[in-house]
């Protein structure tokens, strides 16, 4: 079995769960959450919300759980779950003053000079050289590049079209690729 | 072609394909095991929502027991609406179960009116921290008080009843502050007793009403006795507005004739308010079982 067809059949199985999940099966939730919890985490920490990670994937879940009659198997799982983690960490990030400054910083989307010449070839890493994005860069390059998910399935989470989902992707590996020094000479 | 190898050959095509895919390779970190808890937050809400139908059974049954004429329907009076609850969850287990994920109480969700929002939480903190066993719950309502501060130490939203609501949180947090378990609450309370302290007016007292006032000098008396010094004399001038206030309380702290008795008699009348008052309507659900609990 090759990798995409893992990823059918691991869509098909949170589907089948979910619907398990809607109809009161706790155990089938439970195997929801053991199976995205480190997953969700991790793209709240790739977001830039290295604390509290624990937190918030709780209150995820614990939408999830209260969504859960909402669910039409119409679209995949994951698309679900990951627009309810995102309004979870929006909600999380503005209710804490210390985390409201980091969202201002992140949320201005005034437009970063295009060489950004004071970052160039700061960051090491491709990692870190997402400290250099605006947060809606980020949280696109995350989904599709680190989450894994297809221009569609991300365009559903955050909402907004492809070809923006697209545009936002390029233009953030293309900050990092600046900010990592890449364009040297 | 499928749609995934279509965005990296369009990754390649940018020249980014080399970054994209040192971003797919950075290793994720392990976290640890959430579900345990999540499952039992859900299964502590179940059983308040079955709680919540008993309840509504019974006043379904109380309201057919009144409305319909004797002889009609023969339907059996509830013994006690509260009672059928209270069999189903404890007190303690009751607010656990009604916490909202961020760790605060609401109390327009169980009856009462979401104006004692702050206070309300104050009061159901207060019932949990008499034990350890409930530590991270009370640290959760910590986090969201601070969360929600303002750098003048007020509570965000606390609406109309800003001060009965500030004063309640605050003698919460002092509460949590003086266990000694939760010395991370030193800034919150630090900050909301400034906050206090900034809003007494020249006589001494505060908008709010007289219960507001009293809540507000025993954060005073609380903080004074934790090490926060009575430097602006907030705590003296305070105690010197209720007695001259000519509420029910107030010739019981004159009488009082030292700062350390005045303190203690406004603790105790803290205490007797709320043993008069077991239920209150702004409060709601959270509020009477906050006072069962405690």
């Amino acid at each position: 079995m090759d990798e995409e067809e893992q990823k059918a059949a691991s869509a098909a199985e949170d589907i089948a769960l979910m619907l398990q999940a809607r109809d009161g099966d706790l155990d089938a939730f439970s195997r929801l959450v053991e199976k995205h919890q480190q997953a969700i985490m991790n793209f709240f920490a790739r977001n830039g919300v290295y604390r509290d990670v624990e937190d918030l994937a709780q209150e995820a879940f614990l939408k999830l759980y209260r969504a859960r009659r909402r669910y039409k198997p119409t679209a995949k799982f994951t698309t679900f779950l990951y627009l309810i983690a995102r309004q979870v960490m929006i909600d999380g990030i503005r209710h804490s003053s210390r985390k409201a400054k980091l969202f201002e910083r992140y949320g201005q989307e005034a437009e970063q000079s295009e060489a950004a010449p004071a970052m160039r070839g700061e960051c090491e890493d491709a990692a870190a050289a997402l400290d250099v994005l605006t947060w809606r860069l980020r949280e696109a390059v995350v989904l599709v590049v680190m989450q894994g998910m297809t221009y569609a399935e991300a365009a559903d989470v955050l909402d907004i079209p492809t070809g923006t989902v697209k545009s936002r992707v390029s233009e953030a590996l293309r900050r990092m690729r600046i900010a990592m020094g890449a364009d040297r000479p | 072609m499928n749609e995934r190898n279509e965005q990296w050959t369009e990754l390649e095509e940018i020249n980014c394909a080399q970054i994209a895919a040192q971003l797919r390779a950075a290793p994720e970190r392990v976290y640890g095991d959430i579900s345990g808890n999540v499952m039992r937050m859900i299964a502590r809400r179940r059983l308040v929502v079955r709680g919540g139908i008993v309840s509504f059974a019974a006043a379904a049954a109380l309201v057919a027991w009144i409305v319909v004429p004797s002889g009609v329907l023969p339907v059996e009076p509830p013994i006690s609406l509260q009672g059928l609850v209270c069999e189903e969850v404890s007190p303690t287990d009751w607010l656990l179960a009604a916490q909202e994920a961020d760790g605060t109480w609401d109390p327009a969700r169980w009856g009462g009116s979401g104006a004692y929002a702050y206070a309300v939480t104050g009061f159901a903190m207060m019932a949990l921290i008499s034990g350890e066993a409930h530590d991270a719950d009370v640290a959760r309502a910590i986090w969201t008080l601070r969360a929600g501060q303002s750098p003048e130490g007020q509570f965000r939203g606390a609406g109309d009843r800003l001060m009965l609501n500030h004063a309640i949180a605050t003698v919460a947090l002092l509460a949590a502050y003086e266990t000694g378990r939760f010395p991370e609450s030193f800034t919150v309370v630090d900050g909301a007793i400034n906050y206090i302290r900034a809003m007494q007016n020249a006589c001494g007292g505060w908008e709010g009403g007289h219960a507001a006032e009293l809540w507000l000098v025993d954060a005073l008396g609380r903080a004074s006795v934790l090490g926060w010094p009575d430097r602006g004399a907030h705590l003296r001038r305070g105690l010197r507005q209720l007695e001259a206030a000519g509420t029910p309380f107030s010739a019981a702290i004159a009488e009082a004739s030292t700062i350390s008795a005045k303190r203690l008699e406004v603790g105790r009348t803290c205490e007797k308010w709320i043993a008069a008052n077991p239920g209150i309507r702004g409060g709601g659900q959270v509020y009477a079982q906050s006072v069962a609990a405690r």
